[in-house]
């Protein structure tokens, strides 16, 4: 068995037992237990893995040992008068605050993060003029659509802009894709565990499935406008002018690189390639 | 006491530096003394050395010992604190502040938990509409092979979300069919539309609550770690809760989901502390993001930015400004499980947060907005705040 699924196992059955003992005993021996035992489980889980996340949040976990310092006779007497439902919330804080576990309804926190540094790796240094080419046009035309000659300020050296975007080839005709059209939160880290092939039919399963209903301007079994948003909310490619009411079979999923300028602070789509067929 | 405080404040002193000079061993030393040793050690040993972060152990191993030589003193300073006057009068102003923001609270009209059912139903049938769980009866090839989640910290066998949800039972049985799917979802905007008729039915509220939960799972099992769901579920339990209980509990109840909500936010506040400290302020740089969503909201394929980004410019100092609001807003949530009337400012400022990080990073957290105001409307309650001014006359 692997170390950590060990160490989990038995942390996580301890955790269990202690609350059990804590609500019966009524004593601060048993959280005092479970502070050390679930800080100990993050300092080991550090020294296993090497993520400084563990050790960054071994230090807040063990701090709560600072109630000692504290009446804690007057602190349980508290918190044993509340009433079970909150009383059970409290230490269901405890339990995901020092354990550090996802139970669906309840998780120890979204992370922090910043942007910092983004800028120079999303952002390139390239500002050279693109020839235009016509070559996919009606591609072009609908990427055109979106955005030639839209004002976007910030790059006054210029600016060239290369953007992947996939096409579906289907009995219906070709369209525009993009990961807002497979609804599934994170697609990359799901495909991520996958072969390539797998995730294709994955992919073209749900299309399948899915499309029309963008192309109707749909979302799922509400109208796009009045509907909530998935989670992760893509570019939102505009809805066909005929209406998709046939059964949809996707024969292909083309990518293209699309190259653009931005040039006296307006946007221009200049030419397209197919990267794969 | 003070010849033990100086003692403490000698030991960082001398192991601070002894601390950092470990933590380079792995980069230089540990190399050139393994080569020195490379006869005398068996093979193994030494691959595993090279590999592993020697520097750690060292460190794990010297904290134990640390503590284990000083455990005397460390007794006698814990027993010393405990008794100085220093603490007691922290105690005495923890207790001081608790006094003043807590707000007693008496039992509320049973027409405050119909409007938190309702409205919750109402929310979940938006939801169960719109959103479409039914393409994850497509991911059979990737359900199970979750790895670590950022917000999934074990490594248990079976984990507790998988229970919870029940999609354990997909171990044994096949992902259900698309059609099957969206049945389930209709049936479950059907059951809000009935529970909002029958806002006290246990049956109603209980297979919402199962069904909604089931159809999260979805979401985990397959690596998406959340959805913004949680305060949602949180509400059905509450509901769940309040309708199965023998005497009226409506009032506890509805305190528990707002405690909930302080939970979720003031942890994630917590959170970027941790994570990033207290330089998140200046290091947010949303100044350099607004470049990123600007070329995005040029891009068909990405994450959506409005296209407002494209034509505005952010000072840093206004980033700095937007990273000292989101911890002081999330961080100000603690305020709810005081049923503080000052928790209006967080409630509204996690609405404004949700917005504008929808707009600039596509990631949509604004269904919260939904329980945000339900939070805010039972502060309100809970408060006795009069929105509207008697008329005198």
């Amino acid at each position: 068995m692997n170390t950590l699924v060990f160490l989990d196992t038995i942390v996580f059955i301890l955790n269990i037992v202690l609350f059990y003992l804590f609500l019966k005993n009524k004593s601060i021996f048993q959280i005092n237990l479970i502070i050390l035992i679930n800080a100990s489980r993050l300092l080991v889980t550090f020294f296993i893995t090497d993520k400084i996340y563990y050790l960054n949040h071994f230090f807040p976990v063990i701090l709560l040992i600072t109630i000692n310092f504290f009446d804690t006779e007057k602190l349980l007497a508290n918190l044993f008068l509340l009433q079970n439902n909150l009383k059970i919330l409290v230490l269901l804080f405890l339990f995901i605050f020092t354990y550090k576990e996802n139970i669906l309804i309840i998780h120890p926190g979204i992370g922090g993060w910043t942007y910092e540094g983004e800028q120079s790796i999303y952002v390139n240094e390239n500002n050279f003029i693109v020839e235009n080419d016509n070559n996919y046009l009606e591609l072009k035309n609908e990427i055109k659509y979106y955005f030639e000659d839209q004002l976007i300020v910030g790059f006054d050296e210029g600016y060239l802009d290369v953007n992947e975007v996939e096409v579906a080839e289907t009995n219906l005709g070709q369209f525009i894709l993009n990961d807002g059209d497979l609804h599934i939160v994170f697609p990359d880290v799901l495909f991520a565990n996958l072969d390539t092939n797998h995730s294709d039919q994955i992919k073209t399963s749900i299309l399948e499935k899915t499309l029309c209903d963008r192309l109707n301007g749909k979302q799922f079994l509400m109208t796009k406008k009045l509907s909530y948003p998935d989670h992760a909310f893509y570019f939102l490619l505009a809805p066909t002018s005929e209406l998709c009411d046939q059964a949809m079979n996707i024969y292909s999923i083309d990518k293209y690189r699309i190259y653009s300028n931005i040039e006296d602070n307006r946007y221009k789509v200049k030419k397209i390639e197919k990267i794969s067929d | 006491m003070k010849k033990l405080a100086i003692r403490f404040a000698i030991i960082p002193l001398i192991t601070g530096p002894i601390l950092f000079y470990i933590n380079s061993f792995d980069k230089s030393l540990k190399f050139t003394i393994l080569q020195k040793l490379r006869p005398f050690l068996p093979a193994s040993l030494e691959i595993y050395l090279l590999r592993a972060n020697v520097s750690n152990i060292i460190i794990f191993i010297s904290i134990l010992f640390g503590i284990f030589i000083t455990k005397n003193y460390i007794i006698i300073f814990f027993y010393n604190i405990k008794n100085s006057k220093l603490v007691k009068t922290f105690e005495y102003k923890v207790v001081k502040v608790f006094q003043i923001l807590y707000s007693p609270v008496d039992d509320l009209p049973i027409v405050v938990f119909k409007v938190f059912t309702v409205t919750s139903y109402m929310y979940v049938i938006w939801r169960m509409l719109s959103r479409n769980y039914a393409v994850y009866s497509f991911t059979g090839e990737a359900y199970l092979k979750t790895s670590r989640l950022y917000l999934n910290f074990s490594e248990l066998i079976v984990k507790p979300y998988e229970i919870v949800s029940l999609q354990f039972i997909h171990r044994f049985i096949e992902l259900p069919s698309y059609q099957s799917i969206i049945r389930l979802q209709v049936c479950l905007a059907i059951l809000c539309f009935i529970g909002l008729f029958k806002y006290k039915s246990k049956i109603i509220s209980l297979a919402i609550f199962i069904g909604c939960m089931y159809l999260s799972g979805f979401v985990l099992m397959t690596n998406g770690e959340l959805e913004a769901t949680e305060i949602m579920l949180f509400a059905l339990l509450t509901i769940v809760i309040n309708n199965f209980s023998k005497k009226n509990s409506a009032t506890t109840s509805l305190i528990g989901f707002n405690w909930f909500v302080g939970f979720y936010y003031f942890s994630s506040g917590l959170n970027k502390l941790i994570d990033v400290g207290i330089k998140f302020i200046w290091t947010l740089n949303l100044d350099e993001r607004r470049y990123v969503a600007a070329l995005d909201s040029f891009d068909v394929s990405s994450r959506y930015a409005n296209q407002i980004f494209a034509k505005i410019i952010i000072d840093p100092l206004l980033s700095d400004f937007f990273g000292l609001m989101t911890l002081l807003i999330e961080c100000s949530f603690l305020l709810l499980f005081f049923n503080s009337k000052y928790s209006i400012a967080p409630l509204i400022g996690a609405i404004f947060l949700h917005t504008s990080v929808f707009l600039m990073v596509g990631i949509n957290f604004t269904g919260n907005t939904v329980f945000l105001l339900l939070s805010l409307f039972l502060i309100v309650k809970f408060n006795n705040i009069q929105l509207i001014r008697e008329n005198k006359l």
